[in-house]
């Protein structure tokens, strides 16, 4: 148990408590607030398994001169999440747009269950 | 029982996902940190053999941007970049037609709040300030960290701040020029690396040395069109989401 | 550097689990800032500098006032605390 394990575990139980979000609640918004944590939670994840004790940043600066391996943090899951990040951003606008939508013609963001699916999860 | 359910399942994957990760010999793989890729990638030794040396002032690299993650992102996945300003565009015009559709040519615009005396005041000098940082932050992008994708937020934040002191929104069809525009461009610079190298968005021409501003060109016009880009996109996402009608007079379709 | 990583970890799980759990959807939308927050906070420190200022200005700053944007425009009956 290290570090590493320890913030696996909190990015791990964001995308737990994003999943439970999603599935407790019947409104409209925070399903998308919860997708929202479990994609934060992912990208923790993500940076994190390119990440070992000491790693540095992986710009090369002034000081910096190597031949053999480089002592980077690995870069490949960091531009993944920098992708990752944006098209978040865009997602979201998307979901809250049909969000709106769906408040104007039902009045509300609750969302009701279809009466057969309610009828077997009671 | 629902709420049960609700709390037992999540707590089921997560355990599953952490058992798996934490116990057998997927979890060293995956937290050794440093992978063999990424490596290549950091020595930029992905198509050719890697350079003797690698620190500032290194020539004839195959990307010399200084940053690697820029390398990565611009250079190596670079396709990947513009199917994300792809998907980006989508999401954002998908956006404004779920909300506008048919409904835009009746030019029945959402009811203008006049804006305080602070924000009108202040408005002009922040956004001299937003602009200014935006476009360094996205200039320097292959030397420090940042790049196109935050200058373009904060090139979008200066937009938007305008606009909403202003109160009337900037012009919807400037925006979509820009946004076309800076699409095309990247297409072409794409192409241009197909045509004179081996691979669409391959950095083509002098790369220069690596550190110097004037060092992988192809990266600093990359992210320039990608800075334009975003600015543009999420102006607009912030605009069509801002201009929604008044739900209190809407009738009910 | 071990505790701060660990320090940042507190805010992200906490502020996730007030997410979910708060009633009011306003306070829920400013939480969902605070996470994202905390976790540009740990990309800094894990040192992926790039992805800790493109969370801290997309992830935090515009999603956070998308959200409000469009808070805004719901119709006044949807912003009510739920009762369920």
């Amino acid at each position: 148990m290290n570090v590493v394990h320890l913030v696996a575990i909190s990015a791990l139980s964001l995308f737990g408590i994003g999943l439970y979000g999603l599935w407790s609640g019947r409104n409209v918004l925070r399903w998308i607030l919860a997708v929202g944590l479990m994609e934060t939670g992912i990208n923790v994840f993500l940076v994190l398994t390119g990440w070992y004790p000491g790693a540095r940043v992986p710009i090369i600066t002034e000081s910096f001169s190597t031949s053999g391996p480089v002592p980077f943090l690995d870069p490949v899951p960091s531009a993944l999440v920098l992708t990752s990040i944006v098209i978040g951003l865009g997602t979201t606008t998307l979901a809250l747009a049909l969000a709106i939508l769906h408040a104007r013609s039902h009045g509300t963001l609750e969302c009701e269950a279809d009466p057969e699916t309610a009828e077997v999860l009671e | 029982m629902t709420r049960l359910l609700a709390a037992l399942v999540p707590l089921g994957i997560v355990g599953m996902i952490a058992f798996f990760l934490f116990t057998g010999e997927t979890g060293d793989r995956m937290f050794r940190g440093r992978s063999e890729l990424g490596d290549t990638f950091s020595r930029r030794a992905v198509r050719s053999d890697p350079p003797n040396r690698l620190g500032p002032g290194s020539r004839g690299l195959e990307n010399a941007a200084a940053n690697t993650v820029t390398a990565i992102v611009l250079d190596y996945r670079g396709f990947d970049t513009l199917g994300e300003v792809t998907v980006l565009f989508a999401a954002v015009a998908g956006a404004g037609l779920a909300l506008f559709g048919r409904r835009r040519r009746r030019g029945k615009a959402a009811p203008v709040t006049p804006s305080s005396l602070i924000l009108t005041a202040a408005a002009p000098w922040v956004f001299l300030f937003l602009f200014v940082v935006g476009f360094a932050i996205v200039l320097h992008g292959h030397l420090t960290p940042g790049g196109g994708f935050p200058g373009g937020a904060l090139l979008a934040a200066g937009l938007v701040l305008l606009m909403s002191a202003s109160g009337h929104e900037s012009s919807a069809r400037r925006l979509h020029l820009l946004e076309g525009l800076s699409g095309f461009a990247f297409v072409a610079v794409g192409v241009a690396g197909l045509v004179w190298r081996d691979s669409f968005l391959a950095h083509f021409g002098d790369a220069g040395a690596l550190g110097a501003f004037w060092s992988a060109p192809v990266t600093i016009l990359l992210y320039l069109i990608i800075g334009l880009k975003v600015s543009a996109e999420l102006t607009n996402a912030v605009r069509t989401l801002a201009n929604v009608e008044d739900p209190t007079t809407e009738e009910v379709p | 550097m071990t505790w701060i990583i660990l320090l940042v970890c507190i805010p992200l799980v906490v502020g996730a689990v007030a997410v979910v759990t708060v009633r009011d959807l306003l306070s829920a939308i400013i939480l969902e800032g605070v996470v994202s927050l905390s976790a540009a906070v740990l990309f800094l420190v894990l040192g992926a500098l790039d992805v800790a200022i493109t969370q801290a200005v997309v992830g935090c700053g515009l999603t956070t006032a998308v959200f409000l944007y469009s808070w805004r425009r719901l119709p006044e009956k949807a912003r009510e605390v739920s009762h369920d």
